[in-house]
């Protein structure tokens, strides 16, 4: 452990300056903490390895997706950036599921990544209070108080020492990272980048337990040479709403292209060059320890583990407007690069295709994210804060969410305020930290929508209703925007009460268009609202039957048409979220003595002892606490011997 | 969180066996026992008293009253110590002579030297707080200290053995094999992997709900176990009830308990037929009738009808039918289903045995006139004088029991009220998610569904649905970068 003073003695150590919070790492993380620190008022100093890499997209060229597009709403609806970015640089987009229900609608968009990564340093360098720095980290400072360590600033490779209040680590999958081809093993950190040495040591002296954590990524192609015909095309569609709800109901949005995608299965050749070389695989091999994630494994995983099926997926993706590049998604592999380019070639339309980036595993070192609070701040270090894939998550949406909470309660922490964490019925964004700081992770971690218990109510369509007054009251969001939004809200709801209120008698008319939509006639008058609770008939539906229709904005109209629709279905999660909030309500002190309290069985003394809740609901989805131990603990509290502990 | 004075009660059903159990629990339980109980012979000579005892072991000896030295009984005592017992607290078990003097007299004995009498169920609340046993096998011990019968205390010891969650576990397979694939379908929506139709997938999961359905049509058979079958006795005035209600009452005296009548013309009296928990009513005479008490009387047995799993309905060869008494009955067996109701011919001993039946038969005709002879399940002809037919109509009552379980050689039977509630609601949001997919509404629709099922199941099994989603998600389907 170094304090500054001992940093400055060093040789060639100077003072590069003071800054309320500094932040490692200029990712999908680092970008979202450091503008929201900025937002707030605080000085703010921000690191990357590479100015030219700055949210960087190493991996698949697109944002958005099931749970994840909900996420980039949900960042948006906080003040966020990554909505605004993704709308500005995007090179197709879709709105998946539209067939699924209106709940699980997910945006997605591919995205142009140079455009990306020069937008988003562009947008940085204008903002006030922020000062972005190409340097590496290497070690954390700490003060030392009763016992407690506090982050007090950071020192850089060139021997800089910064001075700061809180210090956010959003190291991605940089740190003492290497890449894996085969045989071949490199230092390295993603896309040839230099990987980040010193800093995953300054950590684990700090008592931060450390992991490797393992992922991977496909080839890239030149388009030319590549045969089409031989592939399904996939178009965009023009009416995916934007991203941002700046963009959503008063202000132009930008005009962006609609690239196709491509789909094509592999064949039986793919599999077989596969099978012959799987010794060469260090995943099979034992070269690579880190873990990797059951979701996205690489195409050698796939026809390992799933024998009995014959062909895999894969999706062929542009890279951007002004590049031929294309991305393979569902090749990711860490075969050697002989194998990869006779795998590549056995793909149909692929046959004389031509690689420009190998595919790679790569191995990182992360946290236990299980040592964080839900404020994304270490329980071992006073002020040092983590976000993204050094949490052991994966994707740029869930680093984004993490970073845009991490600066927050970094900024909230230097200016002595309580945390800012949104729970499991409020946002995706607090399911995914629950679930990393509760429950831990095993490997990569990606949102899925299957993960959020009131998936009905955590809707890409409602982010701002759930999510922007609280942008509103931290300072993230300004009364512009604010007011955008109250007249949205306004609007929903006078447009329910007319539909409610508004009568329809039996005609030629209404018959024959319920008719024509597969429903049956109304034998006696009807609410527009009854018409639209029937699953047939949708809002644009009615217009030929409500004549006084306001037409509303489609963000508004799609609103109401769920909120009627879904109504009982609501009231249902509804009771379920108070219920939760309920047991999230009772809060427990940090100073409960766990390991002395009878009854509780060992594991659960340890895992409470380890991840410290802080509310019974909390610690009810710690694995290893059962039923028997919560009720164990409500009779302990209640008994008073746990008096002053709990205050519910 | 345990209270200082170890609490005691008594472990085993009340009612006259050869041995009865009275377990004490709690801090100092092993002092109260010193004070108490004499070692006559141990595990080894060195153990001359409960104290020098190791945990596991029993010892035999003598239990007396400090007071003044008078022996109570000659027992033995098993030490089972913290952490390793029942409760995760010291527990001693002291096996008794069976009988009500002797328990209560150690209880008695045990109370006057340090400990206190357990609140009901304390021991079971005990052993679920110290993690012991979960929510569902605490219920189940519940239901075994209130079982009174043999086959009572057959069902909730299944439960303990974690069988009902065993149970619940192998049905949530196949749902979450189903809902995995529609939240495929939603998670990867351009996978082709995922596209298997929702159809095909509601059509798989309306079958495994089976055996969901099939557990929760235990919970009848289940619910006899511990609330007892409902036979009422009826018929017009003096056609023989009250004979009839003694007669089988004192089928098994010994563990007969009248319970007090709820109205001064309902009589209800607690029994044991076959093994069976039965409660026995015996309600008012069924006539048109001027007087008010008498009319309450006959709408109390109306009541009592509604509750009833099985109706006798006694007619006595000596009174003639008019068309008044069949009105009766055809009001009384109404609101019972199929199969419900066992037509006696009383007082059989009185008349020829060819009168009997033949009055039987032409009663049993006129029923079938009126169209309700799918409500009878039997006719017998008996008498309570002489004891004619009444072992027939206990193996009617055995036969009707086995019926409502579907299935008489099933070992597994829900008990609780709460686990019925909650396997009964997974089937129906089951069924509601495969409506929805059928209606071709959302899938997410369906998905919500779903996942209140699974929580309704989990809250029995202590399992989590989103652990277990994703990881049957991951372990079925092959989704990449």
């Amino acid at each position: 452990m170094t304090t500054l003073s001992e940093a400055l003695s060093r040789e060639g150590a100077y003072k590069a300056g003071d800054f309320d919070v500094l932040i490692v790492g200029a990712g999908h993380a680092g970008c979202e903490a450091a503008c929201a620190v900025a937002g707030l008022g605080l000085s703010c100093v921000l690191f990357n390895l590479h100015l030219d890499s700055v949210a960087n997209l190493p991996c698949n060229p697109s944002i958005g997706g099931t749970a994840k597009g909900q996420l980039v709403r949900e960042i948006d609806a906080l003040g966020g950036l990554m909505g605004k970015m993704a709308d500005m640089c995007s090179i197709q987009t879709r709105m998946l599921n539209r067939s699924k229900g209106p709940a699980v609608f997910s945006p997605r968009a591919q995205i142009d990544r140079t455009r990306y990564s020069r937008k988003m340093k562009e947008y940085l360098e204008h903002v006030e209070n922020l000062h972005i720095r190409q340097a590496e980290i290497t070690e954390l400072l700490v003060d030392i108080e009763d016992g407690r360590s506090a982050v007090c600033g950071a020192i850089t490779r060139s021997k800089a020492v910064y001075g700061a209040s809180a210090v956010i680590v959003c190291s991605g999958t940089y740190m003492d990272a290497r890449i894996v081809m085969g045989e071949v093993i490199i230092p390295s950190g993603p896309d040839a980048s230099f990987p980040s040495v010193g800093l995953s040591e300054s950590l684990v002296c700090l008592g931060i337990p450390i992991r490797r954590f393992k992922t991977g990524t496909p080839v890239r192609l030149n388009a030319r040479g590549v045969d089409f015909s031989k592939m399904d095309r996939q178009d965009g569609e023009d009416d995916m709403p934007p991203f941002s709800f700046e963009y959503e109901m008063n202000r132009e949005r930008p005009i962006r292209p609609q690239m196709p995608c491509w789909n094509l299965w592999t064949t039986p050749e793919t599999r077989e060059i596969i099978e012959e070389n799987l010794h060469r695989s260090p995943l099979f091999g034992g070269t690579i320890e880190g873990t990797g994630p059951r979701y996205c494994p690489s195409i050698e995983d796939k026809f390992v583990k799933f024998k009995e099926k014959e062909r895999h997926q894969v999706f062929v993706e542009p890279m951007g407007e002004d590049t031929c590049e294309l991305y393979l998604q569902g090749m990711s592999t860490s075969m050697p690069e002989d194998v990869q380019v006779r795998m590549v070639r056995s793909l149909p339309g692929l046959e004389n295709a031509h690689i420009q980036r190998s595919a790679y595993a790569i191995e990182y070192d992360c946290i236990d994210p299980t040592s964080l609070f839900p404020s994304l701040e270490s329980r071992h270090v006073s002020g040092l804060f983590t976000a993204g894939q050094i949490n052991g998550s994966s994707g740029y949406e869930e680093a984004a969410a993490q970073g845009l909470i991490a600066g927050i309660n970094a900024a909230r922490y230097v200016e002595g305020l309580a945390p800012f964490v949104p729970d499991r019925s409020e946002a995706y964004i607090g399911v995914l930290i629950d679930d990393l700081v509760t429950k831990g992770t095993g490997e990569p971690y990606r949102m899925m929508t299957s993960r959020a218990e009131y998936r009905l109510f955590l809707r890409q369509d409602n982010a701002d209703e759930r999510l922007t007054l609280y942008g509103y009251e931290l300072g993230l969001i300004n009364g512009e925007r604010y007011q955008q939004f109250l007249n949205k809200s306004d609007a929903i709801r006078r447009e329910i009460k007319r539909l409610n209120e508004t009568y329809l008698s039996p005609s030629e008319t209404l018959n024959a268009l319920v008719l024509r939509l597969g429903s049956t006639p109304p034998s006696s008058g009807v609410s527009l609202a009854d018409l639209l609770r029937r699953p047939q008939i949708h809002y644009s539906d009615l217009a030929e039957v409500d004549v006084a229709c306001p037409r509303p904005e489609p963000a508004v109209a799609f609103a109401v048409e769920v909120r009627i629709k879904y109504e009982g279905y609501l009231k249902l999660e509804k009771d379920r979220i108070e219920k939760f909030k309920a047991l999230e309500h009772k809060a427990l002190s940090q100073n409960i003595p766990y390991e002395k309290i009878e009854g509780l069985r060992i594991e659960a003394r340890q895992k409470l002892s380890v991840i410290r809740p802080v509310s019974i609901g909390q610690a009810s989805r710690i694995s290893g606490v059962s039923p028997a131990d919560i009720a164990v603990l409500l009779v302990y509290l209640r008994s008073g011997k746990g008096g002053g502990h709990y205050d519910g | 969180m345990f209270p200082e004075a170890p609490y005691c009660a008594c472990a085993t059903p009340p009612g006259i066996g050869g041995i009865a159990v009275i377990r004490m629990s709690g801090k100092n339980a092993v002092e109260v026992a010193d004070r108490v109980f004499q070692v006559i012979r141990a595990s080894s000579p060195e153990v001359d008293s409960v104290q020098a005892m190791p945990g596991y072991s029993a010892a035999f000896g003598r239990l007396t009253d400090p007071k003044n030295q008078s022996v109570i009984d000659e027992c033995i005592l098993s030490l089972f110590r913290k952490p390793h017992s029942y409760t995760g607290e010291d527990v001693i078990e002291i096996s008794c002579h069976g009988g009500t003097a002797v328990r209560q007299e150690i209880l008695r004995v045990l109370i006057e030297n340090g400990a206190r009498a357990a609140e009901p169920g304390e021991f079971t609340k005990n052993a679920f707080l110290s993690g012991k046993i979960d929510l569902s096998q605490a219920e189940s011990v519940m239901d075994v200290i209130s079982a009174e019968s043999t086959l009572a205390l057959r069902a909730a010891e299944t439960h303990l053995l974690g069988a009902l969650k065993k149970e619940i576990r192998r049905a949530s397979e196949r749902i979450y094999e189903g809902f995995a694939k529609l939240e495929m379908i939603i998670e990867f929506p351009e996978h082709e992997d995922t596209t298997e139709g929702a159809k095909e997938v509601a059509a798989r999961l309306s079958e495994s709900t089976d055996s969901l359905r099939e557990l929760a049509r235990s919970y009848t058979q289940g619910r006899i176990l511990k609330e007892k079958m409902n036979v009422v006795l009826c018929g017009v005035p003096n056609s023989g009830k009250s004979s009839l209600l003694n007669r089988l009452a004192g089928y098994d005296r010994a563990i007969v308990t009248p319970v007090a009548g709820t109205t001064r013309d309902t009589l209800e009296v607690d029994t044991s037929i076959e093994g069976i928990p039965v409660r026995l009513m015996d309600t008012a005479g069924l006539r048109d009738t001027m007087d008010t008490v008498e009319k309450i009387g006959v709408s109390r047995a109306f009541d009592a009808i509604t509750n009833a799993d099985l109706l006798l309905w006694l007619i006595s060869p000596a009174e003639d039918t008019e068309d008044g008494d069949l009105e009766f009955f055809r009001r009384a067996v109404e609101p019972l289903g199929d199969a419900r109701v066992g037509i006696l011919v009383s007082k059989s001993d009185l008349f020829p045995r060819g009168d009997a039946n033949g009055f039987l038969k032409r009663i049993t005709n006129q029923i079938d006139q009126l169209g309700l002879s799918r409500k009878i399940r039997f006719g017998l002809s008996i008498s309570s004088e002489t004891g004619e037919g009444i072992a027939e109509i206990g193996a009617r009552i055995r036969s009707l029991f086995d019926e409502l379980g579907y299935g008489a050689c099933r070992e597994l039977l829900i008990t609780n009220g709460r686990h019925y509630d909650r396997i009964h609601r997974a089937v129906e949001r089951i069924e509601q998610a495969v409506g929805v997919i059928n209606e071709d509404q959302p899938t997410e629709i369906a998905c919500s569904l779903l996942r209140l099922a699974m929580d309704e199941l989990g809250e029995i099994t202590g399992d989590s649905v989103n652990e277990s989603l994703v990881a049957e998600i991951f372990s079925r389907f092959c989704i990449g970068k």
